[in-house]
């Protein structure tokens, strides 16, 4: 299976959602359209059934190599006399700590700087084309065994993120309502502007709403309710527009008027009417 | 007269306009030119955009398609609209993921204002760009392969492919009536 977009369609935090909730496994490419996106040609992030295994910027397979050599603790002939001990489909990461090479905070600051990193980058990126693809294997070489939920992450980029832009389309409406979709235990680790404006949420208020009982801006409220909606912790729903009244004379008992229940016999009716309509065309 | 009412919405370009003009059997209407007592069963001002299609299928029994209006943008309308409708259709372009968030936007509204039956009719799924269809359920926020609405391929174009869409909502909104229905039961045995 492979799925294709633009960035500017679907937005990296929804594709993070999309495919931590679908708990899917494959490789995701980014590739900013624009080459002045301070960012390299291509992004590639690993995931395995939802989570984050890894990241890279090219296919070579030695990036994680490279990592822990340029930080100076290990050789890259070292590193692969090493890997040759370990079995098939073992993640680098785990293969070196289990031969005593490395310890667990040196896999911990190698998978930070591997996925963390160029996170708020990904996120500032005006235009880019992506592609999903299920088919490709996880590339164990480049993995330190460490995962990440795809939804932290994107939390965490969205979090850090200064130029909002390429997102302002994308931002839940002031006027619209939000509702939980979360009870009990929050998942996340909120931070206190967040929990504020998670505590507001009560279903009835508009994000305006929210913001003047806070006396924040707006557009800082709209931009933590998207945040809450990348995570899945909220829903959007839109107000009815205040215009002008469509309609000049309306007659108000049709607002009230209650929508009859269906015949049985009607059901059956426009069934076998449709049918016919099926089997003339 | 015995009407049933079925909405049809989606995001602008999914198909609404030709889903209700394909298994019409008047010309579909749009009420931004043109009124008809139809539509002012529904609002007595026709200066809206809105799209009306009729079957009338026996002498006392019609069914009755409204087109929302297709820009992303609630109005009064649209609420009337959904109050008297009996059920309704989701229009999704396979091929538009720019038009995802709109639908899953469409769906939060009509989810919140009215417990009707829907069906969520995928059009352009034969379009290479298109997404298969597990994955735009996923993408509108359908999590479980099991509960989910009734959910078909449509050309929007093809009697055949709309009438096959209406017959599946029918039958949702059969079953979903024989559910009220035993659970009324259940609850006049206690």
């Amino acid at each position: 299976m492979k799925i294709t977009g633009y960035l500017s369609e679907f937005s990296l935090g929804e594709i993070f959602r999309f495919l931590a909730q679908g708990q899917k496994t494959g490789c995701l490419t980014i590739k900013p359209v624009d080459p002045r996106d301070e960012i390299a040609s291509e992004y590639h992030t690993f995931f395995h059934h939802g989570n984050i295994v890894a990241s890279t910027i090219s296919l070579d397979h030695q990036e994680l190599q490279r990592l822990i050599a340029k930080r100076g603790w290990l050789r890259i002939p070292t590193i692969q006399k090493i890997a040759q001990l370990c079995p098939p489909r073992a993640t680098l990461g785990l293969c070196l700590k289990t031969q005593g090479a490395l310890d667990g905070e040196q896999l911990k600051l190698l998978f930070k700087q591997q996925v963390l990193t160029p996170i708020p980058q990904l996120f500032s990126i005006e235009e880019g084309w992506f592609e999903f693809d299920a088919n490709h294997p996880l590339p164990y070489e480049e993995m330190t065994g460490l995962t990440a939920s795809p939804m932290e992450i994107a939390l965490a980029g969205l979090r850090l993120l200064r130029d909002w832009t390429p997102l302002l389309d994308k931002l839940p409406l002031p006027s619209s309502t939000v509702i939980r979709l979360i009870h009990g235990e929050l998942p996340y680790h909120l931070n206190q502007g967040e929990y504020q404006v998670w505590e507001h949420i009560d279903g009835t208020l508009s994000i305006e709403q929210i913001a003047a009982h806070l006396e924040q801006l707006v557009l800082d409220v709209q931009k933590i309710c998207f945040r809450f909606m990348v995570i899945g912790m909220i829903e959007e729903v839109a107000a009815i527009t205040s215009v002008e009244p469509l309609v000049a004379n309306p007659e108000p008992e049709m607002d009230t008027l209650p929508v009859s229940e269906i015949s049985h016999s009607f059901l059956h009716g426009l069934l076998t009417f449709l049918k016919g309509k099926k089997n003339a065309a | 007269m015995e009407i049933m009412r079925i909405v049809v919405t989606g995001p602008v370009g999914a198909g609404k306009s030709s889903f209700i003009r394909t298994i019409s059997e008047i010309e579909a209407v749009d009420t931004d030119r043109k009124a008809t007592d139809e539509t002012a069963a529904l609002k007595t001002k026709t200066t809206v955009a809105m799209d009306f299609g009729r079957l009338q299928f026996g002498q006392n029994v019609a069914l009755h398609l409204y087109g929302t209006p297709g820009q992303e943008r609630f109005d009064f309308m649209w609420d009337i609209l959904i109050r008297k409708a009996h059920a309704f259709v989701l229009l999704v372009s396979s091929h538009r993921p720019q038009d995802f968030r709109s639908a899953r936007r469409i769906l939060a509204f009509m989810r919140h204002r009215a417990k009707i039956p829907m069906l969520i009719g995928l059009s352009h799924a034969d379009n290479p760009a298109a997404w298969p269809m597990e994955e735009i359920m996923l993408a509108l926020g359908y999590l479980s392969p099991h509960n989910r609405p009734p959910t078909v391929p449509v050309n929007a174009l093809e009697t055949t492919s709309v009438a096959n869409a209406l017959a599946a909502l029918i039958e949702a909104y059969a079953r979903d009536q024989m559910a009220e229905l035993n659970r009324l039961n259940k609850d006049a045995l206690i």
